[in-house]
């Protein structure tokens, strides 16, 4: 059964709201592969702290705003 | 898929066929024969080689923009090996035990490459290994494969 995640997050409406910034701009300038933010996207992978900023500074948003912790979410 | 989880079902099904079929070839040989399973070895070694280096560099040229190993990638690297060397851990202590018993069960019955000689022949001592080996090969892939569909 695969890991239950209790981090939500708004990326999807972020980029929606950056220009419908594909997954494939944000993961290029973040570093990673398009197959990882999906699956942060997604709540399947749970990015590291310095990652989840990096995320945050692309969108010029606070942490909080993108991710948020909500233990009873069922992702 | 990425490039990484492209290179795990490579790495996956590469292993399951070539030393499924290298095992599966010194399983039927007879004590007598056992001499060609170094040349069979050595040649599972070089057919794998060759269908990594292809298929990899077929993946490296799709996916030429790609970005390299990123922490997911390395997430389920350390989990998959984790459980492949657990899976290792045991086979080669298992192999550790194994030999002594089969002696007592076999009492010195001889029936094919695997069985005859000492208590522990160098080519059964080698192919359990590798054997154990191969197993935890797979497990390492084929966590890979579930981890990149799960996480």
């Amino acid at each position: 059964m695969p890991r239950q995640i209790h981090i939500t997050n708004e990326i999807r409406r972020l980029r929606f709201e950056h220009g419908e910034m594909s997954q494939s701009a944000l993961a290029n300038s973040i570093g990673v592969t398009r197959q990882t933010v999906a699956a942060i996207e997604g709540a399947k992978y749970s990015p590291t702290l310095e990652l989840a900023f990096k995320i945050a500074g692309v969108f010029g948003v606070p942490l909080q705003e993108v991710f948020r912790y909500d233990p009873d979410s069922k992702a | 898929m990425s490039f990484y989880q492209r290179s795990a079902w490579a790495c996956f099904l590469s292993t399951l066929v070539v030393w499924g079929a290298y095992l599966a070839f010194t399983l039927s040989l007879s004590a007598e024969m056992s001499g060609i399973a170094i040349p069979a070895m050595i040649g599972a070694i070089v057919l794998q080689t060759i269908v990594m280096i292809a298929t990899h560099i077929v993946f490296a040229v799709m996916h030429r923009r790609e970005t390299g190993f990123d922490e997911r990638d390395r997430s389920i690297a350390v989990r998959s090996g984790h459980w492949a060397g657990v899976l290792l851990s045991v086979g080669v202590f298992a192999c550790a035990i194994f030999f002594p018993v089969r002696e007592i069960a076999l009492r010195g019955e001889v029936q094919n490459a695997w069985t005859s000689g000492a208590m522990a022949s160098p080519f059964a001592t080698a192919n359990l290994l590798l054997a154990w080996f191969v197993l935890s090969e797979l497990v390492h892939y084929g966590a890979q494969i579930v981890l990149y569909r799960r996480s």
